[in-house]
């Protein structure tokens, strides 16, 4: 399976990566090969299943208390000081509204 | 005295004994690691002073009578788990600098135990890969010859394991990231069941089959490890309810009448001459020991690597959008703060575009593809389909047997470079280990041979949370034979 460059375009768009012509180039050949690969899927007989893609068996939902938890003050600092700049214990970021 | 080599369970020996203290263990590794990272690279972060302190600690309880397995034990992490206060950077530019606000539940369990963390060991950025190539930062020799890889994407660990750097490390296995580079570095290395370990503080890859899990000298030490870091975990609700066994328990006891089913396809399957031979040979031991040997099929094992290439790429672009560079990681100086810019999108794009290494974008893109509008049922819900049917081929397979044997990986350890620009060749690597991944079965790779040389591992798998028959009978081969206690000459 070949995708275009405007194909690769769209999905590094899609998924918010800013890429250069060289890897524009490599990601059309490289993406298409991989496909080309998985395609092998389509032979795998698999009519006999019902599946919603849902791992039913094994995993269940478990619910727990939609509340929030004090965490720990020295760990929210430590998350606190990555940022750039804050203000009042709050990220400040670029206004995009 | 000569530590060199030494298991958990004799330092442990030395250590309640008071013929060593932790402080001196620790320092025995810091040393080695002082001396010889330079030339394999196993480290990206090494902690020196809070290792010393946390030694003293361990010194103080063992003194107080304290019993524990790991009380003093120095170990390795894989930098993908975090560590309160200290760099997690995931191999990756977008985490170079993040600095991990609370430890993962793994690392807290640890510190309970009273274990000695070392240092951080480098890995294929995000754990995307089989041979620790994809670092950002830099690539991880292979201790039994420098030219080749230690394999993936847990090759820090594996490889800091088998130069002797620690006495035991930790990493993490999403499709065979634990086992394929124990394989290629001569160690052991257990994937645990899916849920078996809380992930909480693990980076997430692929979330349906990420888990972690211990590289050791010897399966006995991967018994004592698993106890240790295993059990429920109110914050990663995937985890398991199920007790946590006392895997030491009967992991001596004989294997005579344990059903062992062999895949007769893997082995006709391009194998490296030294490789097949060495697991036929294998396969002897455990009729000597009394297994009775029963030819099983796993026709569905073939499409793992497309099911895994589908499922892994779809979950890991969703748990990777997260990383943006706004709160924390990889950010470029726009505009000042506060002003406005054109576009959000171009903020995150040129973040990420510029952060990401090839391998991590290739995925994200995959993922992004197979998931998008008009695809989405060609690719991720067939895969979930055939996910299924292997699961069930390896159910029923259970039926039969007690567990299955297989090569870890069709051939050793290959050298820096080889592959890098073949994504597919390397997604290959994978063939005999990401099956087990996808079922949710515990597997591990223990040393069965040298090729030319070089070690190569033999996979046992294991029907959910059955890890102690895993335990049991890779305990009676490794009394069988020794190819466990060869190390590399450094």
């Amino acid at each position: 399976m070949s995708l275009t460059k405007e194909e690769i375009k769209k999905i590094a768009e899609l998924a918010r990566l800013e890429l250069n012509d060289v890897e524009i180039s490599k990601y059309q050949e490289q993406l298409g090969s991989v496909l080309d690969y998985i395609d092998m899927l389509k032979e795998a007989e698999c009519s006999d299943l019902d599946i919603l893609g849902l791992d039913l068996e094994d995993n269940y939902n478990r619910t727990r208390e939609d509340c929030s938890e004090n965490w720990p003050e020295d760990e929210v600092e430590i998350a606190l000081d990555q940022v750039d700049e804050k203000e009042d214990d709050q990220i400040k970021v670029n206004r995009v509204m | 005295m000569d530590l060199n080599n030494t298991t958990i369970k004799e330092a442990r020996k030395l250590l309640d004994d008071k013929k060593l203290t932790s402080l001196e263990l620790t320092n025995f590794f810091l040393k080695r690691i002082s001396d010889l990272d330079e030339t394999f690279k196993t480290c990206i972060s090494v902690f020196s002073d809070s290792a010393r302190e946390d030694a003293k600690e361990a010194d103080k309880r063992i003194a107080q009578g304290e019993k524990g397995d790991l009380l003093g034990i120095p170990y390795l992490v894989k930098d993908i788990i975090l560590t309160k206060g200290k760099k997690t950077t995931a191999a990756s530019k977008m985490l170079e600098n993040y600095v991990a606000p609370y430890n993962a539940t793994v690392i807290k369990k640890l510190n309970q135990a009273g274990a000695i963390l070392l240092g951080k060991t480098n890995l294929d950025e995000f754990a995307h890969g089989a041979s620790t190539e994809n670092s950002a930062f830099f690539v991880t020799k292979n201790p039994w010859d420098t030219t080749r890889v230690p394999g993936g994407s847990s090759g820090g660990s594996s490889a800091a394991v088998a130069a002797d750097l620690c006495m035991f490390a930790l990493g993490s296995d999403t499709g065979g990231s634990i086992r394929q580079p124990a394989s290629f570095c001569g160690v052991t290395g257990l994937k645990p069941s899916y849920g078996r370990v809380s992930r909480f503080g693990l980076m997430a890859m692929t979330s349906s089959t990420d888990v972690i899990g211990p590289l050791t000298k010897n399966i006995e030490d991967a018994a004592i490890v698993l106890k240790v870091i295993a059990g429920e975990d109110k914050f990663d609700l995937t985890s398991s309810q199920n007790i946590v066994e006392d895997y030491l328990k009967n992991i001596e006891k004989p294997i005579k009448g344990l059903k062992i089913g062999i895949v007769k396809e893997f082995l006709e399957a391009g194998l490296e001459e030294g490789v097949s031979s060495g697991v036929l040979e294998a396969v002897e031991v455990f009729k000597k020991l009394g297994a009775e040997i029963i030819d099983i099929s796993l026709p569905y094992n073939k499409y793992s690597i497309p099911v895994y290439y589908i499922i892994t790429p779809s979950e890991l672009s969703a748990n990777l959008a997260r990383l943006d560079g706004i709160r924390y990681g990889y950010s470029l100086k726009f505009n000042p703060k506060g002003q406005s810019v054109e576009n959000i999108n171009e903020i995150y794009s040129k973040n990420r575009g510029e952060s990401f290494g090839p391998e991590a974008k290739r995925r994200i893109m995959l993922g992004t593809y197979v998931l998008s509008a008009g695809y989405y049922d060609a690719y991720y819900k067939k895969a979930m389909a055939v996910k299924e049917k292997i699961k069930q081929e390896f159910k029923n397979v259970f039926n039969q047997v007690d567990l299955i044997i297989t090569p870890t990986s069709p051939h050793t350890a290959f050298k820096i470079g080889q592959q890098v620009n073949d994504p597919l060749k390397m997604y290959l690597e994978d063939i005999f280990v990401t099956g087990p991944s996808l079922a949710g079965l515990p597997a591990v790779s223990i040393p069965a041979g040298f090729s030319k040389g070089l070690p190569f591992g033999l996979q046992i798998i294991a029907n959910k949370f059955e890890e102690n028959k895993i335990f049991q009978a890779g305990f009676n081969y490794q009394k069988e034979t020794d190819w466990h206690k060869k190390f590399p000459n450094i």
